[in-house]
């Protein structure tokens, strides 16, 4: 299955891109193996933006520009967007 | 040289200073510890001097109606963000209360003139400065700053008046009593409400203040390690976005959740908005980055651009951004940044400018307002339209009415979309996209207000889903309010928010270093709604009924054309109204405990 993966503010500052797509081997996996993922991938991103193995509190995650899984406990499937975000507004 | 001389109580002075500029008498107040307490100071503060001094009563724009610049125990701490002012009056946008804070050396140099706050009535015969040196006052003539920009208009006062002094300044369009004019201090702005028209109201141009007396400190050491605690964390990730980036990160991530209100709140996303990220800005343009007296964040990104020719500086928030940009399908960086910076040239909150134009070019465009000029996506338009009202202009003597008397004035229902709630127009959060903040404007006390309300943030939270409510959200809205009112009146920066990771308790233990108070959470909580409760009282003595609390129709009746999923019809926000109503401890309706219509 394919996952977008988008970066907005902090995330982005370090990944250095806005979006990238993960291929995994299997029809749904959860959030948090997908965030493993772009941790392994991005060890900007793993010390910046998580703490404990999960993003830090200061970042949130959104799945298909819907729901909010700051948790990580939701499942991505084939052709999701995932969204990582810094989590203040403000302004 | 003066010495400084020390306060007896701890973070106080216990008094105010009342002027009348209209003969130039001041008489000093005090201020009971009792009072004290249940107020802390900034927005708090502010709110029960206007009720003691019956504001209410007065037109906000007439020579008995108050303004009061209110100070907090915090300022002229070592903890960080915490010099900052709040400027407190009837609005005279709305009709209601208004609190809008500001920040940097006004609020250290004004608490040093040994007052907790500065309330200001009358008129002065012409156009003047309010100059305090403690509890000395005069009056001095302002005709030759009259016309200037309030950062010219500060220059030449400094110039004048040496650095020891720190000012407040109105633009022209405080001057011109435009109903969303600002109160300036080093490019910082109290911007919501029309602060600066009430200033103007009164010829008065500037405030000027010095002063040698510092408030005491209960702890002094146990004080300095909390600041360089909170100092430390304010360094961290907690901040990082608004160091690196700014507020205006929000754009692009607004864009993708429906949420950046676009072309009159008709959509929730601009095609273009990438043109207006800080990522696209800080390539295309010079950028520095500033910072307020006393603070350690840093947020204020300051952009260069060319303005005919000539080098100049743009100061970008997100809600500049929004109001200036896709509200009005605006999409050029240069025009956006120069439209911000005339809002600041002229002393305009750049929300209600943006919010007022916006609705302005929808009128236009559905043939309800003869200004065929004024469309969506011209930024020329854009412009010219700031300039008028900043001048007081053709079409820009209406639109400095803002949004809410324009349609009134236009009829055909046009209010139904006018961005407004009470009058104050809603900055860039789309309700129906993010409704536990739908049910924050609709119930602000000063009208549409992020600032007052932060309940977006329980809309980007897993705890909700944002488009659509329940009833349970009413409480969340509470507590992010709750959060606010002791922020405004501590004062501290909203920015720090995130460092905190017992808020009410770390908040207690400030007041109490400088205090000597033995405050607990509980008890800042209560006094959190004892400050709503009293803004609240305010809106009812000036005449507040309980249809005010809602959404403008179309927000109630349509979806959003971009996210058919984002919708909220009326019956729901009733209902959620309520709820809040009811867990603020009021009746159903929104009135007080022993409290009806008027009374």
């Amino acid at each position: 299955m394919k996952i977008t993966i988008e970066y907005y503010g902090i995330p982005r500052q370090r990944v250095g891109i806005a979006s990238e797509t993960y291929e995994f081997d299997r029809d749904e996996m959860g959030i948090h193996d997908v965030i493993r993922a772009v941790a392994s991938k991005h060890p900007a991103f793993e010390k910046h933006c998580m703490d404990d193995g999960i993003v830090n509190k200061h970042m949130t995650v959104n799945l298909n520009g819907n729901q909010f899984f700051h948790s990580e406990d939701g499942i991505a499937r084939d052709g999701d967007a995932l969204l990582i975000l810094s989590m203040d507004a403000g302004g | 040289m003066l010495e400084d001389r020390v306060s007896k109580a701890n973070g106080y002075h216990q008094q105010y200073l009342e002027i009348n500029v209209s003969n130039g008498v001041a008489t000093r107040h005090e201020l009971d510890t009792t009072l004290l307490q249940q107020s802390i100071g900034g927005s708090g503060l502010g709110t029960h001097l206007l009720l003691e001094h019956e504001s209410w009563k007065h037109d906000p724009l007439a020579a008995e109606a108050s303004i009061v610049f209110a100070f907090s125990p915090l300022v002229g701490s070592p903890l960080t963000t915490s010099a900052k002012f709040a400027v407190v009056s009837r609005s005279p946008l709305t009709g209601r209360i208004n609190d809008s804070l500001a920040s940097s050396t006004f609020a250290i140099a004004g608490k040093r003139t040994g007052n907790d706050a500065l309330l200001i009535k009358g008129r002065a015969v012409s156009p003047s400065i309010l100059v305090i040196e403690e509890n000395q006052i005069s009056l001095k003539p302002a005709e030759h700053l009259w016309g200037l920009s309030a950062e010219d208009a500060e220059l030449q006062l400094r110039e004048e008046f040496g650095n020891k002094f720190s000012f407040a300044v109105i633009g022209p369009a405080g001057e011109q009593l435009v109903r969303y004019a600002t109160i300036s201090h080093s490019g910082r702005h109290a911007g919501r409400g029309g602060s600066g028209a009430v200033l103007g109201a009164k010829n008065i141009k500037a405030v000027a203040v010095r002063g040698n007396q510092r408030a005491a400190w209960h702890d002094t050491e146990g004080l300095i390690a909390q600041a360089r605690n909170l100092s430390q964390r304010s360094f961290g990730p907690a901040t990082e976005k608004y160091r690196e980036l700014g507020t205006a990160a929000n754009v692009l991530i607004f864009n993708r959740l429906n949420c950046l209100p676009t072309r009159n709140f008709q959509k929730g996303s601009f095609e273009k908005a990438g043109e207006l990220s800080p990522e696209a800005m800080n390539i295309a343009h010079e950028k520095i980055r500033e910072s307020c007296a006393a603070c350690t964040i840093g947020c204020t990104h300051v952009y260069s651009i060319p303005v005919d020719g000539r080098p100049s500086r743009a100061r970008i928030e997100y809600e500049n951004l929004f109001a200036l940009g896709p509200l009005c399908e605006v999409s050029d960086q240069q025009t956006v940044l120069q439209a911000s910076q005339l809002c600041d040239y002229y002393g305009l909150d750049t929300i209600s400018t943006g919010g007022t134009i916006a609705f302005a070019m929808e009128c236009v465009e559905r043939g309800f307002l003869n200004e065929t000029w004024l469309t969506f996506g011209n930024g020329d338009a854009l412009l010219q339209a700031i300039h008028m009202i900043g001048r007081g202009e053709g079409i820009g003597v209406r639109l400095a009415q803002g949004s809410r008397t324009l349609a009134m004035e236009l009829g055909n229902n046009t209010i139904a979309f006018a961005p407004q709630v009470k009058g104050l127009e809603l900055p860039g959060y789309e309700p129906r996209a993010l409704q536990t903040m739908a049910l924050g404007f609709a119930v602000g006390t000063r009208g549409a207000d992020h600032n007052r309300s932060g309940a977006y943030e329980v809309d980007f939270s897993e705890e909700v889903d944002r488009r659509n409510a329940k009833v349970h959200q009413a409480r969340l809205a509470v507590e992010t309010e709750d959060k606010a009112a002791i922020m405004d009146s501590l004062i501290l920066c909203k920015f720090l928010r995130g460092v905190f990771d017992d808020y009410f308790a770390e908040c207690a233990t400030m007041l109490n270093l400088i205090t000597g108070w033995r405050l607990e959470s509980s008890d800042l909580i209560s006094t959190a709604k004892g400050i709503i409760d009293a803004k609240k009282r305010f809106n009812i003595l000036c005449g507040w009924s309980p249809e005010e609390d809602t959404l403008p129709e179309r927000m109630l009746t349509s979806a959003l054309a971009d996210d058919r999923d984002a919708r909220l019809n009326r019956e729901t926000l009733e209902t959620l109204v309520t709820a809040y109503n009811l867990e603020r401890g009021w009746d159903e309706a929104g009135f007080l405990p022993g409290s009806s219509a008027g009374t």
